[in-house]
């Protein structure tokens, strides 16, 4: 039923004509083009959606628009009065409280609310507050720091508005520079100005107002709404797919099914040993319950779904299996029944595909395999003093990136393919999406965005973005595909579920003397990223303890269950679990303390790994010491408890890459420096709350002697930005850093020829700090500008642009392998050690996480604040995974895909947080940096296992850690 | 996720919405605060031609005390306001966490009593999309001839699990429950249908107007607890509401009120454990007993991820924490 109706938002009225259906979220985003308020679910579950209505915080996706009629809506656009920002705005962006920015509008709205009830709420209170807000990215502990700071500040000014103007550039230039010079007072003693600083981010400003742009609020002119048929079938059969009723439906304008694009295969994974087994849409058989059939592009919402459902599809139902370990025996269901032949995207780079057979496993359904051995391992443990063998087991967990997956294409006439994308490296998902097309790289624009949280879950290339750009092609129209919230947890990847039998053997005093490991990682229907998880669990291990005799055996199977890819150090939690929680348990055997043990084992600066990277930074045993110092270990551990309420301590370790060799193979960087002394830095790298965009003009005004607010970043674009690798494998900070680094120097090059001619000095003596060009006493020199102008004048009008690249290793050009885990891994390791404190009630089995201590070794930290809020997101991420995350699978069925019955971690049950940084400087990083982003979530799990242990002596061995799970082992152990 | 279509009518007295709810007979559905509605339809587990919105009904909205006669709620009132009111939060604090333990904070803004009490039965089978039910036979529920909850049952097994309902049974709450062809009252516990598809027993053009508490009884006092996952945003797993007369001056309990929600299909009033409490002084002993008496009394339906004995554990500990609860505050 279309109606008028009156809409009061941000003060001014707004006559509209609506459907009595649309919700007040579709109404604000659709029709008032408000698209800071968030869509993150849809259905009232992480208020994103968050907005003021008549001054309480609602989920607008909840409220028909029809019934807000009267009502004072207020939006995060309605906050900046007459383009003034409120304090909560500042204070969010001066300290760090926003990364993704996906759910920062809801946050800040909710907290205005707070504040207008209560202007002096405590640290309580503003956990309440926000407790209906998730953020995947911060683990609220900077959002709470900065509600309580705007609270404070408000009271103290007794002003709610501060002068800055939000809207225009050169004012928001202004209000930086503000926040800048509150913060310089907490500047550390660094040599550097610019890099190590906790500088407030480059993206705040929009993210705080609502202004940044995700791919969902693209909106092009005559747009589509894509939408894409799944299997409710675990293994089924396509007998028929029959889209003639569909068809005829008014206002469908494309229908394309798995015999369009029969012969266009590609996968994660896809070299000479293991091919690609990805068709975009399923061509004869559906392998899991969201399985891609067909995909519609109509004029809306509404009739892309009808179409859906006006499809008839017939199956064959096929018999399914679901547990990895039934799946590899001999008379399991087969998965992958034919080999997959012909030509790799990647031949043209010299890569062959042969036929995948699993024969040779002498397992089946096994899609990847892994073997290392190193030393002796029979002879190792003949050695030893004691052994223990014990199973661990893992669960499956999601991204729970606020942002759903979204895609948005434009074909245009000449050929040439337009997309926006929520990814993680704009020039990978291009070179697939090009090839699954039949496109020339060059012909598909990857347009920048921001990412709203990605966490690995949007590295690979998903089939809703090639039917994106299908449809588009199909229909002429741009065509955008968003994935509801159900679909983005069953089918955009999960974590690898694993079990691993870990055998160890070591001296009386601790030192690992041999380690046997067999592991099982189930992927799912498509190989998705097995065989590599399978390689980095590995990978991410062994850089940890130094064990003489080692054997590895990994194997990734398929199932029916949904396919597994990268999330957040990628393999390392799983193995990291596993293997310090039976460190943990060795120590108990023997009687000694796992501190300890951990340090007789850990490897150190100048350590050469199995594959042959050497360690040239390594502060793991510095991380390992200091955690413990801070966190007051030796007064925690083993404490004699009676009451109800028992407290524990528990450690681990973790280590990380610092980039690896894939393609692009490099990332490149290049600069252009204006004759106004700022400068524009283009880079490939992807801003998904990582703060990449900040912390890489940091570098590049680090170079350049100039302040932050001078760098304008253009970033995440395939046309106006030089080829990147993107961001996993914690590449960003080392290798497109020091690519911007060099894009840098380069560019100060040119201009020290010019200056050291002028001031005739040898360019050798000239510095460049404080946008000045100088020859020791800042006062004899000139200005960056000035020099700029210089430059131009004297080079025959000939702009001052620099530019660099760097390759991770680059003195190999093989790719390690992923089936022996040899030749070289990356140019550098993070590392971080954890000591989880816990609270266990023993009445109902509880655990709270009291406090957790991080220190990290990232070599040295570009920015402290974005170091501390990367730390923090894994705190959190790693809590959920250890205590409430778990994808519930029945069947080939996940059965919480929602956040309303998939447990992220709620400011409620937020620890407290410590945090330090060992600066290792690394040799080969910008500065001395290395990885941060991923490595420290990876210790969280056996932390908190031992601490539990140390808690109520109750150890368990597969995650995660419920309150029924220590109910029931504390009974078995009452008798 | 877009809602399906439906048009929707805005009564401003219950009157006007009774005459709507007749004239629409089995094709409209109430909306309170929409909260449940609104997830329901974009799942269409619903498909009401109409929807009869409470929202413009002002007269439902208040909250009002009298020391001699209680507590009269309007269905309208938003949980937060029941959590926040004053007198609710002085006389009958275990109401006042029932409120504040539900849902989220922008929902308790939203979410009303009246929703919150005619909240329709949950399952992990059941609440789910229409794509995903599609990977599985319908359900009983879903006018299918199985449940899936229980394999071997011939009736639905959704469980009533809104955060008030224990705490209203507790404190013998009544509803007024208003049709064009009048008003009648019924005590809360008796609103339920229990085993099967029906959540309520009110008919289609009934509308749930008040909520009637009798007045706080002196030296009683109550305390609300659940389990969950997280302590916000998730339904309770586990649901306990205890109630506790005493005599004094020397403590002894006159009589005991023990409400298990979640468990089975409609909360369990423990009879049984009262009686083991009723005229004792407290003890740990006394406690423990009454909570393994307590779960003994309830039939309870397998969990997706909590076995029957693991939510039972659960629910002794946290019936005995409330206990615990009533005896330090009291
Ligand atoms: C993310 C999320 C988390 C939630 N968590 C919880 C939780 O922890 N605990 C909890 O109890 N609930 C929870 N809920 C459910 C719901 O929000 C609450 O139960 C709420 O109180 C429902 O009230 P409402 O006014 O919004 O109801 P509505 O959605 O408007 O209605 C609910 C049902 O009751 C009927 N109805 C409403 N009012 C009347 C009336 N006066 N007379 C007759 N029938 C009526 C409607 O027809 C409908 O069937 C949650 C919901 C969401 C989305
Ligand atoms: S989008 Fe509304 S609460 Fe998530
Ligand atoms: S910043 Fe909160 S979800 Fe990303």
């Amino acid at each position: 039923m279309k109606e008028w109706i009156r809409l009061r938002v941000n003060g001014s009225d707004h006559d509209l004509i609506v459907e009595s259906h649309w919700t007040l979220l579709d109404v604000l985003r659709e029709n008032l083009g408000l698209t800071g308020t968030k869509r993150g679910c849809d259905t009232g579950e992480c208020g994103a959606c968050t907005v003021l209505v008549d001054g309480l915080p609602r989920n607008a996706c909840l409220v028909l628009a029809r019934s807000a009629q009267g009502c004072a809506i207020t939006t995060i656009e309605g906050l900046a009065r007459g383009g003034e920002l409120h304090p909560l705005q500042l204070a969010f962006q001066e300290r760090g409280a926003v990364q993704c920015g996906y759910c920062t509008p809801g946050v800040i709205l909710t907290a205005k609310a707070l504040l207008d009830h209560n202007p002096a709420p405590t640290e309580d209170d503003v956990k309440a507050a926000i407790a209906g807000n998730l953020c995947r990215c911060t683990g609220y502990v900077k959002i709470t720091e900065a509600i309580l700071a705007a609270a404070e500040k408000m009271n103290h000014d007794g002003a709610s508005i501060v002068r800055c103007k939000a809207t225009d550039r050169a004012s928001s230039i202004v209000a930086r520079q503000q926040v800048k010079d509150a913060l310089s007072q907490r500047r550390a003693i660094n040599e550097h100005a610019v890099v190590g600083q906790s500088l407030p981010r480059l993206d705040g400003l929009l993210k705080v107002t609502g202004q940044a742009q995700y791919v969902g609020d693209v909106r092009l002119p005559g747009m589509h709404v894509g939408k894409i048929l799944r299997s409710p079938h675990a293994h089924a059969r396509l007998v028929k797919v029959d889209i003639s009723r569909a068809e005829k439906l008014p206002g469908v304008k494309a229908i394309m099914t798995g015999r369009d694009v029969a012969n266009v295969r590609y996968a994660f994974v896809d070299t000479p040993r293991y091919s690609a087994d990805e068709h975009p849409l399923a061509v004869d058989k559906v392998r899991y319950i969201g399985d891609e059939i067909a995909a519609v592009a109509a004029v809306d919402e509404e009739t892309a779904e009808e179409a859906l459902s006006l499809i008839d599809v017939e199956y064959e139902i096929l018999p399914a299996v679901f547990d990895p370990e039934k799946a590899m025996q001999p008379n399991a269901p087969v998965i992958h029944d034919a080999d997959y032949e012909g030509a790799s995207v990647w031949e043209e780079w010299g890569a062959q595909r042969t036929p995948t057979s699993t024969a040779r496993y002498g397992y089946n359904n096994i899609s990847g395999q892994t073997t290392v051995e190193i030393g002796d391992v029979a002879r190792g443990f003949a050695l030893a003093d004691h052994i223990r063998t014990d199973r661990f087991e893992t669960q499956v967990t999601a991204h729970g990136a606020l942002e759903p997956h979204c895609a948005v294409a434009h074909y245009e006439p000449s050929g040439k393919l337009n997309v926006w994308l929520s990814s993680m490296s704009v020039f990978y998902k291009r070179y697939i999406l090009a090839k699954a097309l039949g496109l020339a790289t060059s012909q598909v624009h990857v347009h920048s965005v921001y990412v709203g949280g990605a966490f690995g879950g949007k590295i690979d290339v998903f089939p809703y973005e090639f039917c994106a750009a299908y449809l588009s092609r199909q229909t002429g129209q741009p065509v955008k595909i968003e994935l509801t919230r159900e679909e983005v947890f069953v089918t955009t990847r999960q974590r690898h579920p694993m079990i691993i039998e870990l055998k160890t053997g070591v001296k009386r005093d601790g030192a690992i003397v041999a380690q046997k490991v067999k592991l099982i990682a189930d992927n799912g229907a498509y190989r998705g990223t097995g065989p590599v998880v399978i390689f980095l669990a590995h990978a991410f291990n062994v850089p940890i303890y130094r064990v003489p005799n080692f054997k590895y055996t990994g194997y990734s199977v398929y199932t029916n269950n949904p396919i597994r890819g990268p999330q957040r150090a990628h393999g390392a939690p799983q193995i990291r679990f596993a293997m310090d929680s039976q460190l943990d348990l060795i120590a108990r055997d023997l009687g000694l303390d796992p501190v300890k043990v951990m340090l007789r084992n850990a490897r150190e600066k100048g350590d050469v790994l199995p594959n042959g990277d050497v360690l040239e930074s390594c502060g793991l045993k510095e991380c390992i010491t200091r955690a413990v110092e801070t966190s007051g270990w030796r007064e925690k551990r083993g404490r004699a408890q009676t009451g109800r309420l028992r407290r524990g301590v528990g450690i681990s370790a973790c280590s990380m890459f610092s980039g690896a060799p894939f393609y692009p193979f490099a990332s490149a960087a290049a600069v252009q420096l204006h004759d106004d002394g700022a400068i524009t830095l283009f880079t490939g790298t992807m801003e998904m709350g990582q703060g990449a965009e900040t912390t890489m003009a940091q570098i590049a005004a680090e170079e350049l002697g100039i302040e932050l607010a001078d760098v304008r970043v253009i970033f995440g674009d395939t046309e106006l930005a030089p080829i990147d690798l993107g961001n996993f494998l914690s590449g960003g900070a080392l290798v497109t850093g020091k690519a911007v680094q060099l894009a840098a120097a380069d560019a100060k090059q040119q201009l020290f020829k010019v200056v050291s001619e002028m001031l005739e000095v040898p360019p050798e003596k000239l510095t460049a700090r404080g946008r000045r060009i100088f020859a020791g006493d800042p006062k004899i020199g000139m200005s960056f500008g000035e020099a700029v102008r210089a430059s131009i004048l004297r080079n025959g009008g000939n702009p001052v642009m620099g530019r660099g690249y760097y390759k991770p290793l680059p003195d190999t050009d093989q790719y390690p392998s992923l089936a022996r885990a040899k030749g070289r891994f990356t140019p550098a390791y993070g590392y971080a050690a954890q000591v989880a404190e816990v609270e266990v009630d023993t009445l109902t089995g509880e655990v709270r996480l009291v406090q957790v201590t991080t220190f990290h070794d990232c070599g040295f930290p570009l920015n402290p604040l974005i170091v501390e809020g990367q730390i923090d997101g894994n705190v959190s991420m790693g809590q959920g995974q250890a205590l409430c995350e778990d994808v519930i699978l029945r069947e080939g069925q996940v059965f919480n895909p929602s956040f309303l019955t998939y447990a992220l971690p709620v400011s409620l049950t937020q620890p407290r947080a410590a945090r330090g940084e060992v600066a290792s400087l690394e040799p080969k990083g910008p500065f001395g940096a290395k990885e941060v982003g991923e490595g420290s979530i990876a210790g969280m799990l056996a932390a908190i296992a031992n601490a539990v242990h140390d808690a109520v002596g109750v150890r368990l061995t597969s995650l995660p850690i419920a309150a029924e799970k220590i109910l029931l082992a504390q009974n078995a152990r009452a008798g | 996720m877009r809602l399906p279509r439906f048009d929707c009518f805005d009564p401003r007295t219950v009157e006007e919405a009774c005459a709507r709810l007749d004239a629409h007979a089995h094709e409209a559905k109430i909306c309170a605060g929409g909260t449940d509605l609104l997830v329901r339809l974009k799942q269409r587990l619903d498909a009401p031609r109409a929807l009869v919105n409470l929202g413009a009904v002002n007269a439902l909205r208040d909250i009002q005390f009298d020391a001699e006669t209680g507590l009269r709620i309007g269905a309208l009132t938003t949980l937060r306001a029941i959590a926040d009111s004053p007198p609710v939060r002085a006389h009958y604090p275990m109401l006042a966490q029932a409120a504040r333990a539900a849902a989220s904070p922008q929902i308790r803004n939203q979410a009303t009593l009246g929703g919150n009490l005619c909240l329709e039965k949950r399952c992990w089978f059941f609440n789910q999309s229409q794509s995903w039910r599609q990977a599985r036979a319908a359900c009983l529920r879903a006018g299918g001839a199985q449940c899936w909850a229980i394999q071997s049952a011939d009736v639905c097994h959704a469980l009533v699990v809104a955060d008030t309902v224990p705490a209203l049974i507790a404190l013998r709450a009544q509803v007024v429950i208003t049709s064009s062809r009048g008003a009648r009252t019924l005590p809360l516990d008796q609103l339920y249908a229990g085993l099967g598809n029906a959540t309520t027993r009110l008919a289609p053009n009934e509308i749930l107007t008040e909520i009637r508490v009798p007045a706080p009884l002196p030296n009683s006092h109550g305390v609300y607890l659940r389990y969950s996952t997280r302590p916000a945003i998730d339904f309770a797993l586990v649901q306990v509401a205890a109630l506790l007369i005493r005599e004094e001056p020397d403590g002894v309990c006159r009589e005991a009120r023990l409400v298990v929600g979640a468990l089975a299909p409609t909360p369990v009033e423990a009879q049984q454990a009262a009686a083991i409490l009723n005229g004792q002084r407290f003890t740990h002993d006394v406690v423990a007993a009454a909570a393994d008496a307590a779960v003994k009394e309830v039939k309870i339906v397998p969990h997706i991820f909590l076995e029957p004995a693991a939510k039972r554990r659960l629910a002794r500990a946290f019936l005995a924490e409330a206990l615990q609860q009533v005896m330090r505050d009291t």
